[in-house]
């Protein structure tokens, strides 16, 4: 048993090491995150004052902030996926006695909590900055982490979903080009989502978007402790859902590559 | 058990949906999808001892890829009968990967911007060999494939054939009994190539490992294998040892004539003319029909000749004969 | 059928846009029919870009993998082979999503579209251009490529917003570092009030930032070609 977990513990570390060598990345990603964070905040910021809706436009910047941290942390596994499933070199990995989406899984978090660490240290020092404020006591901060954490595996898994497309679909792009839009729709990126109108906010909620993104975020306005348990419970069922998913996508698939070769 | 691989009867059928363009075409393949059969593999059965090198040719869609994704455990058969090291593959594939290795010439086991010792040290977890069984591995690895100034420098930086080496010794960490090659030596050099098949009957001699290998390089099937299969539209055309298939076809003879005329011809019978370019006379002798002497009496009538040259057919000639036999 | 969902896909999310957007209009004097050519010709410049130029997408992962060399071996221009090796499907649902909301605004006049048409060859330009330099950031750089793409596509998303709201820096940043403002805002004021002032603009815009990625990209090839970075690749 622990062998196995030193396994996926080998690829984790290998993962994270070969990130922080890339540096590079790390920084550009920090730097493209704050160009983000202070366009949409100026945005939003003017869409209130027009709408004359009352949003506060620190606690706006904040609520962009732990937005924008997860949606960029998210490693984007699927790309990886189809080029293992395009050029072949699945058939060099099926054999090995690893499994191939624990593997994915382990790739895919190293890189996701190094991105975390970063991105999130990048964003909440300028956001603190920026607007000389800090809305949340620390422990409601410490759960705030937390929660993105979660969100992020989440992402991580639905991510993995959308690359086990591969097996049926030439190019994953247009799939991950809807799952996008959705996520910027039913996440909450277009405008906070407590500003939708209240049946898209119901719409959202059933969504796993929400939970991942401006559902979370939205505790920034009003942090409400029974919201927290909600949303933890979400993140673990649609992680449930996901993975079931996953397991039966993944199997169909091989069948799939059994009956009509590849 | 003495046997590495047993095929019997095996079969592979696919069933492919036919392509469809327009939209009136997608349409009706929603409902009504056209499938095509295509039989990759049309009963084939073979058995290879521990030990054994073998050669595994024939042309692109021949089945061969198919093959041994069916030996390593990936896809599974139709029909038939198959047994990896006493499993069945497709069943026991978790048992069966700590057992063997797989070198895919095109591609690459290696992390790409890593130096391969990090590579290495990662198959050792997920092969879960023993640390000191691992250094001791590595160190004498490291020193049959010569990759100490290697270890270092990213796999990016490495030319394909310090590539190909190091893919080697990450295939073997693990002290496979069987290794499946995929065209080892494809876009090496002849220096790397001549390596690289130096070190296969090297590890065949000192570890007993059994090759398994695929290529369309007829010297790497001469200067490795000692047997060789033939596939051909899925059907296992001729199992021969190297020796049984030039004893066969030695039988031919290649004679090249360098005369002072600019052209001659001859007929006798058991001779084939192949080319006569100025000043040449190349033709191939059935020996069974014609002894050499009798051929080179005729020449030397004929012709005033200034050199001779007789060669045996290349391994590309023979496997030719072999197909255009079958057919 | 790829196409058509594509395209249903764009108008959905259009229209939620449009729907959050609708007091924004009132912005500057625009209105609604101004929102809808800002979205038909960002959609459309970018669909364009993917039909004419989608191997641009690639061009990060080819520098990083060394996987240049087979199409430097070929005498076609290096940059336009390898931006026109492939073309994606999804470009054409984002110009068919254009031609859907060009007839849904009623911006179908000749004057109009023709401005529009000139509007999606230089936002193509200047998509393709980012893209480009962006990718090309990789011969410096190294493997950024998930940036290099997000990067991009950020210019898509600011390009679907009507650069007038910012100010100061953030002005000049939406018609420099990210063009949103050259790709959809320009040409949009160009339609509301016709000048040829706006038009020379416009053309030197996307002039200037073609010539900069060329420049950007064979800067980069230079290093690619001294082999100092990639090593011997045979």
């Amino acid at each position: 048993m622990l062998q196995k977990f030193n396994k996926y513990a080998a690829i984790f570390s290998l993962t994270f090491n070969q990130g922080l060598k890339n540096y590079k990345l790390l920084f550009g990603l920090s730097l493209f995150l704050i160009t983000c964070l202070i366009i949409f905040a100026h945005l939003w910021k003017v869409a209130a004052i027009r709408t004359h809706t009352d949003f506060n436009p620190e606690t706006l910047l904040w609520y962009i902030a732990f937005n924008e941290w997860i949606l960029i942390s998210i490693p984007e596994v699927q790309k990886e996926m189809q080029e293992d499933f395009q050029s072949g070199r699945l058939a060099y990995l099926l054999p090995r006695p690893i499994s191939y989406l624990g593997a994915v899984f382990a790739e895919g978090f190293a890189q996701l909590v190094l991105q975390l660490v970063v991105l999130g240290s990048v964003t909440f020092l300028f956001a603190f900055l920026w607007t000389e404020t800090f809305p949340l006591t620390f422990l409601q901060f410490a759960l705030m982490l937390l929660l993105g954490l979660c969100a992020g595996i989440l992402g991580l898994l639905l991510q993995m979903l959308i690359g086990l497309s591969s097996f049926w679909l030439h190019d994953v792009t247009p799939v991950n080009w809807v799952w996008e839009k959705l996520l910027f729709i039913f996440g909450g990126l277009i405008l906070p989502l407590s500003a939708y109108p209240l049946w898209l906010q119901k719409v959202a909620a059933l969504t796993p978007f929400s939970p991942i993104l401006g559902g979370r975020s939205g505790l920034i306005f009003g942090f409400d402790q029974s919201q927290i348990f909600s949303l933890f419970g979400l993140l673990a069922l649609w992680f449930i859902i996901g993975s079931i998913a996953l397991k039966l996508v993944y199997r169909r698939g091989l069948k799939i590559l059994n009956i009509s070769g590849g | 058990m003495s046997s590495a691989i047993v095929v019997k009867g095996l079969i592979k059928t696919f069933f492919i949906r036919a392509p469809v363009s327009g939209f009136i075409g997608t349409m009706k393949s929603l409902f009504s999808p056209k499938i095509s059969e295509q039989k990759a593999i049309d009963n084939i059965s073979f058995e290879i001892k521990r030990g054994e090198k073998v050669a595994f040719i024939g042309p692109n869609g021949a089945g061969k890829s198919t093959t041994i994704k069916i030996l390593t455990g990936i896809l599974y058969p139709s029909e038939g009968h198959v047994e990896v090291l006493g499993l069945v593959p497709w069943q026991k594939r978790d048992v069966l990967g700590f057992k063997i290795g797989t070198v895919f010439g095109q591609r690459s086991q290696l992390w790409y911007h890593l130096p391969a010792s990090d590579s290495f040290s990662l198959l050792s977890k997920i092969y879960e060999i023993p640390k000191a069984t691992y250094k001791k591995r590595l160190h004498e690895l490291i020193a049959i494939f010569e990759l100490e100034k290697l270890l270092a420098k990213p796999v990016r930086q490495l030319s394909l054939g310090e590539r190909m080496r190091c893919e080697l010794c990450a295939s073997l960490l693990h002290k496979p009994e069987i290794l499946f090659l995929d065209e080892p030596t494809i876009g090496l050099d002849l220096n790397a190539k001549l390596q690289i098949r130096t070190l296969l009957n090297r590890l065949s001699l000192e570890q007993k490992t059994t090759l398994f290998l695929t290529s369309h390089d007829t010297a790497d099937i001469e200067q490795v294998s000692e047997r060789v299969l033939i596939l051909d539209k899925g059907e296992l055309i001729k199992d021969s040892t190297i020796y049984d298939l030039k004893k066969t076809y030695m039988r031919k003879k290649i004679v090249t004539l360098i005369t002072e005329e600019e052209k001659i011809s001859f007929t006798i019978p058991g001779v084939t003319p192949l080319a006569s370019p100025p000043f040449h006379f190349i033709c191939e002798i059935d020996l069974a029909i014609q002894p050499i002497e009798k051929v080179i009496q005729k020449a030397l009538e004929v012709a005033n000749v200034k050199d001779i040259t007789i060669e045996d057919p290349s391994m590309e000639e023979i496997i030719r004969d072999v197909y255009a036999a079958k057919v | 059928m790829q196409v058509g969902l594509m395209v249903a896909n764009n108008v959905i999310f259009y229209i939620m846009w449009w729907l959050f957007f609708n007091e924004f209009t009132t912005v500057g004097g625009w209105q609604v029919k101004d929102m809808i050519a800002l979205l038909a010709i960002g959609g459309g410049s970018y669909g364009l870009m993917a039909i004419l130029f989608g191997g641009t997408r690639d061009l990060g992962k080819l520098i990083i993998n060394g996987n240049l060399d087979p199409f430097m071996t070929q005498p076609k221009n290096l940059l336009l082979h390898i931006a026109g090796s492939k073309s994606v499907a999804k470009g054409w649902g984002n110009l068919l999503t254009t031609l859907f909301l060009l007839f849904f605004g009623n911006l179908t006049d000749p004057k109009t579209l023709s401005l529009v048409c000139l509007s999606l060859c230089t936002g193509c330009l200047v998509f393709t251009s980012i893209r480009i330099i962006a990718h090309s950031m990789a011969f410096w750089l190294g493997p950024i490529e998930s940036l290099s793409e997000r990067y991009t596509d950020s210019l898509f998303l600011f390009a679907l917003y009507p650069t007038n709201i910012y100010s100061g820096i953030l002005q000049l940043v939406m018609f420099t570092l990210i063009p949103a403002g050259v790709i959809t805002y320009l040409p949009v004021e160009l339609i509301r009030d016709f000048s040829w002032e706006k038009v020379f603009i416009l053309l030197a815009s996307g002039s200037a930032f073609s010539a900069a990625a060329i420049i950007v990209f064979y800067r980069g090839l230079k290093r690619y070609e001294s082999g100092n970075q990639f090593g011997a690749r045979v």
